[in-house]
């Protein structure tokens, strides 16, 4: 072999080792990606009814004087969200246009609870423009859901049964309680704790669109 | 069969091995179970064919550089494989961990089949008689070059299908 050819063999080899150096890099830095996007879901906190267990059962009047049933008792035809807001709140003013979007969207039935003082709620609807038949004001439904902090959601099916619910701060939040419900999933920390059972295996989204 | 090519297969398939059997003894229960849940055995021989395949992989290691026979060896460990993935990928247990080594847990696929196909392939050249050429320094640098990309190569490539399954269960939860 004569010298450049050497050389040529050393540098060319030297390269490839490099290169495939980068290459593996690249692979490591495309599965933290995937570790850093895993799905982002609504915490549930509530320390009032599971997922899967019936809602309790609450009458409570809207503000203009409606009575709403809520729990299993109450037959409906669609599946309900229950988004606990109260008027002072930054983030549930800021997440009920996209709350609204979504419910409309996925043909769910609406309806704001609150509690407190009536004035405070009052400029609360006028400004966002929500129906006064949507929002009720009861201290007892956020007793009975055991809700703790805000805004929270509550997703319930046509038999009044919780299927999803948690702390929604952001829009993909909220669109985790219809995506939990779609998958059969009560909240993003089950999902998460499932994946880990089955760490990678494919059983878990089989089992997600069955 | 040319001697850097040769030495190559077998310097490389002998590291797989032991890295393969030292992940084995260090998750040895884990091991184990992968095996139970092959369901190819009975419960009660599962841990002595456990023991016995971490033990053949490390002499396989070691036999890769003591002599080209050593292929045989590489060939039978490896046909057991694919015959036991290839009859839970049948029952369409694809959930199982596929007992590889290594701390996390990979299913079983068609492309674990088609990895130790190749694998077997290289066992076969490792058994061609290498011919008599001198080796030189310059061939022991090509040597532990190409067996340093092959190593990175092979990290890459379960990394990738790592991140195929995570995209894969992504797609699943849209």
């Amino acid at each position: 072999m004569t010298e450049s050819q050497l050389v040529s063999h050393y540098v060319l080899w030297a390269l490839v080792v490099g290169l495939s150096a980068v290459v593996l890099v690249l692979t490591r830095q495309v599965g933290i990606l995937h570790e850093r996007i895993a799905p982002a879901g609504a915490l549930a906190l509530s320390s009032g009814p599971e997922v899967g267990e019936p809602a309790p059962h609450v009458d409570a009047h809207a503000l203009d004087g409606t009575l709403h049933h809520f729990g299993a008792l109450a037959e409906r035809s669609t599946s309900q969200l229950i988004f606990f807001v109260s008027p002072r709140c930054t983030v549930c003013r800021e997440l009920q246009p996209v709350v609204r979007s979504i419910t409309a969207r996925n043909n769910v039935q609406l309806t704001f609870a609150s509690d407190g003082d009536e004035l405070d709620h009052d400029s609360f609807i006028s400004t966002h423009q929500i129906d006064r038949g949507d929002y009720v004001v009861s201290k007892e439904l956020g007793t009975q859901f055991g809700i703790a902090k805000l805004p929270y959601a509550v997703l319930i099916d046509e038999k009044g049964i919780v299927r999803a619910q948690g702390l929604i701060n952001t829009r993909e939040h909220v669109e985790s309680l219809f995506e939990a419900q779609a998958l059969g999933v009560g909240s993003v920390q089950e999902f998460l704790q499932s994946k880990e059972e089955h760490s990678d295996s494919k059983e878990v989204h089989a089992h997600g669109l069955a | 069969m040319e001697p850097v090519i040769g030495w190559t297969l077998r310097v490389a398939l002998s590291l797989l091995f032991a890295i393969s059997a030292w992940e084995k003894v260090q998750g040895f229960s884990k091991f184990e179970s992968a095996m139970r849940d092959y369901e190819l055995l009975p419960r009660k021989l599962v841990s002595i064919a456990a023991r016995a395949l971490v033990i053949l992989e490390g002499v396989v290691a070691v036999a890769l550089i003591v002599t080209p026979w050593a292929g045989v060896g590489v060939l039978g460990l490896l046909a057991v494989y694919c015959i036991a993935i290839a009859i839970n990928l049948a029952r369409g247990r694809t959930e199982i961990d596929c007992g590889c080594g290594g701390t996390e847990s990979k299913p079983l696929s068609g492309l674990l089949l088609i990895r130790n196909t190749l694998l077997a392939i290289a066992g076969l050249g490792v058994l061609l008689p290498i011919s008599a050429r001198p080796i030189d320094g310059q061939d022991i640098f090509a040597i532990g070059a190409a067996v340093t990309t092959i190593s990175i190569l092979w990290s890459a490539g379960g990394q990738l299908s790592k991140n195929a399954r995570a995209v894969r269960t992504m797609e699943g939860t849209r």
